[in-house]
């Protein structure tokens, strides 16, 4: 592998795993506190992540473009056409995703396991414990989700990180770029590349949330 | 609760961090401490520039700009260049719009519009080559051997397929004024159903007319480095003095760093862009080697403040 290519691949794992575990780190305890609460909010929260799912890239990107842009509120931090620029779009872009996947899991744990810590007497973080525990399958398929979803995304890395060459490269653009050129050889090797980085983590994050669940 | 999980978490948070320290790495590293005599504080410098798919398709900027990077960095300036190559229409519409710094466009008809509105503070002419008419092999129209007005002219009469760019770029703008001399009016992609408005940068576009089998206009250094993937086209009306491409460099927000890009564009830059061929064919001509005949043409373009000096 040449070294932009080695480039390449590593700014494309910067901008999809970063967003990935910022979506774990910080959409775990959200989705565990909704959880608990229950209710009309949490119903109606879950449905709102599962709307923004589907949320067009090029949507979200030509909104962040706009607010990063130097003529923009935000254009002061200068992150438009930064790596940076494209990990807080594909946070936004997975982190929704992320909630509803991690609430679909939390929703698949037994419910008599909640009635039988308060019959226990067990308290809330051995609840909270046992609730990770049981749903980690689900929760480590919700992290797979995030990070392929970002790792394969091009709207966002496109439009706020601009594809340049040995800096905001990565290999959805690169595919673009390389399929506008013609090099259609190049851009299917790319694009196999790209096939396997998901793939790979994802069975090997799918595969430690069952070990972890014992 | 396994200790597996938790070092695993550790592990990719630090795979993570030692990837965002070397994503970082380059960029801090590149500029040499040089202890020179113009040592300006070094400080680190974004310039944000706007540019034309041309010069991103031909691969002039994957060379033009890491040589600027280090050129800047041994004259004591820690530059950072970031670009975004779109058409020249909207590489101009974010200069009016104060988000970029310089752009590197080929439309002097319209860059003398944003001269005049103030958007441009200064320009220089650095470097040029020729559109040319490309079609189908067999010429179905029989425009071959005309000028790109008349072949334009026939085009039209004929209905055959013609692919624009679309994209208020300066080649679609060129085009539009050879149709509008041609046939007295813009074709409209509603009513015209033979004229593609591609909305792409001009490679894709010369795809697209390889795979439609139609004509386009394109400047010569794209089509240079498409050629051998486009086997269904050939020249149709070669470089002509109407046919002139002029790419020029103009600063939008005048500072030390803009300057500097606009003395390396007319010095050490001239070389690079000289010194890009595709098959030993030269992509663009630099303004330093024009030929007298072609300086002849290009003068009309030579307006407005130079950004030097």
């Amino acid at each position: 592998m040449s070294a932009e290519l080695v480039g390449i691949v590593l700014n494309s794992v910067y901008v999809s795993a970063v967003p990935a575990l910022i979506s774990a780190v910080v959409g775990t305890p959200a989705a565990l506190w909704l959880h608990m609460r229950g209710g009309r909010l949490a119903a109606a929260l879950k449905a709102l992540f599962n709307g923004l799912v589907g949320v067009p890239t090029v949507l979200l990107g030509l909104l962040l473009y706009l607010l990063l842009a130097r003529s923009g509120p935000l254009g002061g931090l200068g992150i438009l056409y930064t790596l940076e620029a494209v990990v807080v779009g594909h946070t936004l872009l997975v982190l929704p995703l992320y909630l509803s996947y991690a609430l679909t899991a939390l929703e698949g744990v037994d419910p008599r396991v909640r009635e039988l810590a308060e019959m226990f007497g067990l308290g809330k973080a051995t609840l909270l414990k046992i609730y990770l525990r049981e749903a980690a399958g689900g929760l480590a398929g919700a992290v797979a989700a995030s990070y392929g979803r970002a790792l394969g995304e091009l709207g966002i890395a496109l439009m706020l990180g601009g594809d340049i060459r040995y800096k905001t490269r990565v290999l959805t653009t690169a595919v673009a770029h390389e399929t506008m050129l013609g090099n259609w050889d190049v851009a299917i090797q790319l694009g196999v590349i790209l096939l396997v980085m998901a793939v790979a983590v994802s069975a090997v994050v799918t595969a430690l949330g069952f070990k972890y669940r014992g | 609760m396994s200790k597996i999980g938790y070092l695993i978490i550790v592990v990719v948070l630090i795979a993570a961090a030692a990837l965002f320290i070397a994503s970082q790495r380059p960029q801090a590293a590149a500029p040499q401490q040089t202890a020179t005599a113009i040592a300006a504080p070094r400080q680190h410098v974004v310039l944000y520039m706007a540019t034309t798919t041309s010069v991103k398709d031909t691969g002039l900027l994957d060379v033009l700009i890491p040589d600027f990077e280090r050129w800047a960095a041994e004259r004591g300036y820690d530059v950072e260049v970031r670009y975004s190559a779109v058409g020249t229409g909207q590489a101009l519409l974010m200069a009016a719009r104060g988000d970029v710094d310089v752009v590197l466009v080929h439309a002097p008809a319209l860059e003398r519009r944003y001269l005049e509105n103030g958007t441009l503070k200064c320009r220089d002419v650095v470097a040029y080559n020729f559109f040319i008419v490309v079609g189908p092999r067999g010429d179905p129209a029989g425009a071959r051997g005309t000028s790109a007005a008349e072949a334009f002219k026939k085009i039209a009469e004929a209905k055959a397929p013609f692919v624009s760019r679309g994209d208020r770029s300066g080649t679609h703008l060129k085009e539009l004024s050879l149709w509008r001399e041609a046939i007295g009016r813009e074709p409209d992609p509603k009513v015209d159903t033979w004229y593609i408005s591609a909305g792409a940068g001009m490679g894709q576009t010369l795809l697209l007319a390889n795979e439609k089998r139609a004509y386009a206009l394109t400047d010569v250094g794209t089509w240079l480095r498409y050629r051998d993937k486009l086997d269904q086209l050939e020249v149709v009306v070669p470089a002509a003095p109407d046919l002139i491409n002029i790419y020029s460099f103009a600063i939008v927000k005048p500072s030390p760093a803009a300057r500097l890009m606009a003395q390396y564009m007319l010095t050490r830059g001239q070389e690079v862009i000289g010194n890009l061929t595709v098959a030993g064919q030269p992509l663009f001509t630099p303004i330093s080697r024009a030929d007298p005949k072609a300086l002849e043409w290009i003068k009309p373009a030579i307006f407005g403040p130079s950004c030097v000096g």
